[in-house]
């Protein structure tokens, strides 16, 4: 029925000519590499007068895959032919049909958008619109209605062809990855984190994502969650990062000696953010990710926040910070990270009963000096 | 002092906010509110159009949150910034001026918010929109201030904070016609190397930065 897709992409459009091509270029790669590591077969993928062709039989099962490709806004299975007015209207009539069927209605309203991108067409877009509106009342039972219709038959002609289509499914807009540069995310097997991370891959970061090792449990359900992330990240290139603390035993043991428990998590944190500045340097990244939002627990305060950030001289993204409790689940159950951020952890035996709530950066520094020897230093040129 | 429940009876704290009269900035500051912050705004004023408008945005802000949303600080660019920019003319480094003038305000806003014991700084930025935000601009801008940086727009496309905008009433006068920054040079820089911004650095202000 389709041989091709309509793929619509927002933001890219605003650029220079020249990042706009390369923008393309990238967001042609990453459908590319959706469609071939999902086994979808196609013919050949284009860009042409801002929007970006996708020859396939294969339609249906590409818009599923695709829609998880960032920088997409919309995409329309459609079907292309040859621009002459007896094809567009055969067409038209076939595609509103099967659409009249799906949505299984007596008698649809329906509406015409035509749109010509090269203007070399004998009829203009009102007219084509009202030519195929005509050709699919005479053949089916139908009301035309602009506002309230149920079926939006699509025509948009281009270069001599003209594609078809009675569906536009939305996706999830952002950047195309990979336009963006990349960043360190932070992965603890949370709602939180995997959000944070989705969110920067959204606006076109490639994410190097990192795990801090608390146990095999803990990290089977991060592997989990990182694969479901994945399937958001084509043309994305890196792996799941596992790191092994070294300092930890020496950190709360000194701690336990101190008398300071309750500065566990801060330093547990602080060498979290410590140690993806060293990866981030390896691997190029200009910037670390981290699921950080105000007021969910009672120990994520500026203050805590404060003492944390000076582990790297890289800017820190939190990009949760904004939002409520119910936006972020929201996000985890509609990309599928939810059910798996709730599968079983191994138990945190050091999580201190009364983690300090207004870390101070002073304290920190006494204790860092007394573990390390040397004092930690504060972020800056 | 103000207590704040969602915080366990802790009082609530304070940050500062960058606040321009575009269409980010006003959103970012909404979403801190929104989230208990006390907001204490500073606006870099270049001429009284922009002014106007961002004391119209600060009045549409406070009447959401009254309490949180604090007196409107302002600093004025020609005093505090323009020579700087000079200078960067004369090294013919103009290109750099958006990453400097960006450090320099962070830098000015954490001055400020030592002064009045605000926690973080709070900024309108996003990634991808304006050629001079990018992750190397912004790696370069961040070290301006050891503040924890909020940015609750880092993970929005534009279209999710205009609409946002749109709620709160602040898109409308936004979008009121404004001058172009005088500053801005024709080509700023994309990709600013924190190397090269250090040097220039140097070469300003006469210190290491």
């Amino acid at each position: 029925m389709f041989n091709c897709l309509i793929i619509r992409y927002g933001e890219i459009g605003t650029k220079s000519k020249q990042t706009r091509r390369w923008f393309e270029n990238v967001l042609a790669n990453n459908i590319r590499e959706a469609l071939v590591s999902e086994g979808i077969g196609y013919k050949s993928i284009f860009a042409k007068h801002g929007r970006i062709i996708v020859k396939t039989n294969k339609a249906r099962e590409s818009v599923d895959v695709l829609k998880r490709v960032f920088g997409i806004v919309s995409l329309s299975p459609a079907m292309e032919v040859d621009a002459e007015l007896e094809k567009i209207n055969k067409t038209a009539l076939r595609l509103f049909r099967k659409k009249k069927r799906e949505l299984n209605l007596e008698k649809p309203k329906f509406r015409v958008t035509a749109r010509r991108i090269t203007k070399e067409f004998h009829l203009k877009s009102p007219e084509i619109q009202a030519k195929v509106g005509e050709y699919i009342l005479k053949n089916e039972e139908a009301d035309v209605d602009l506002k309230n219709y149920d079926i939006n038959v699509g025509v948009e002609i281009m270069e001599g062809k003209a594609y078809i289509f009675v569906d536009k499914i939305k996706a999830f807009g952002g950047l195309p990855i990979g336009t963006q540069g990349k960043v360190v995310a932070l992965l603890s097997g949370g709602i939180n984190s995997s959000v944070a991370a989705f969110l920067m891959m959204k606006r076109g970061c490639e994410i190097i994502p990192v795990h801090v090792y608390m146990g095999e449990k803990t990290l089977e359900k991060v592997r989990k969650i990182w694969n479901q992330l994945k399937k958001y990240h084509y043309g994305g290139k890196s792996d799941l990062i596992v790191i092994k603390p070294k300092e930890r035993e020496r950190i709360l043991q000194k701690l336990k000696e101190l008398g300071k428990e309750n500065y566990t998590c801060i330093f547990c944190k602080f060498m979290m953010v410590k140690n993806a500045d060293k990866i981030a340097r390896e691997f190029g990244a200009k910037g670390i990710v981290m699921g950080d939002s105000l007021g969910q627990v009672a120990s994520q305060t500026l203050e805590n926040m404060y003492i944390v950030s000076q582990a790297s001289d890289l800017p820190i993204y939190r990009p949760l910070i904004g939002l409520d409790k119910e936006e972020i689940i929201g996000i985890a159950k509609e990309i599928g990270t939810f059910e798996l951020s709730t599968l079983p952890e191994d138990e945190v035996s050091f999580i201190p009963k009364h983690p300090v709530i207004k870390g101070s950066w002073e304290e920190f520094k006494k204790l860092y000096r007394e573990i390390f020897g040397e004092e930690p230093k504060k972020r800056g040129c | 002092m103000e207590k704040n429940p969602k915080r366990g009876g802790a009082e609530i704290v304070k940050a500062v906010a960058l606040l321009s009269s575009g269409i980010d900035s006003p959103v970012a500051i909404y979403l801190m509110l929104k989230k208990g912050l006390e907001v204490i705004p500073i606006h870099f004023k270049q001429d009284g159009g922009k002014y106007r408008k961002v004391q119209k945005i600060w009045k549409q802000l406070k009447e959401l949150y009254p309490e949180r949303l604090k007196e409107l600080v302002v600093v004025d660019v020609y005093e505090y910034q323009a020579p700087i920019f000079e200078k960067l003319i004369e090294l013919k480094k103009e290109k750099w001026i958006c990453v400097f003038c960006k450090f320099t305000m962070y830098k000015k806003a954490t001055e400020i918010a030592r002064e009045n014991g605000a926690l973080a700084l709070i900024t309108g930025d996003s990634l991808g929109q304006v050629a001079s935000q990018t992750l190397d601009n912004l790696l370069i801008i961040s070290l301006a201030t050891d503040l924890p940086i909020l940015r609750p727009l880092i993970g929005l496309d534009k279209e999710e904070v205009v609409s946002i905008a749109k709620e709160i009433g602040t898109f409308n006068i936004s979008i009121e016609p404004e001058e172009g920054c005088p500053f801005v040079p024709k080509h700023p820089i994309i990709r600013g190397s924190l190397g090269e911004f250090k040097k220039i650095y140097k070469e300003v202000f006469g210190t290491s930065c």
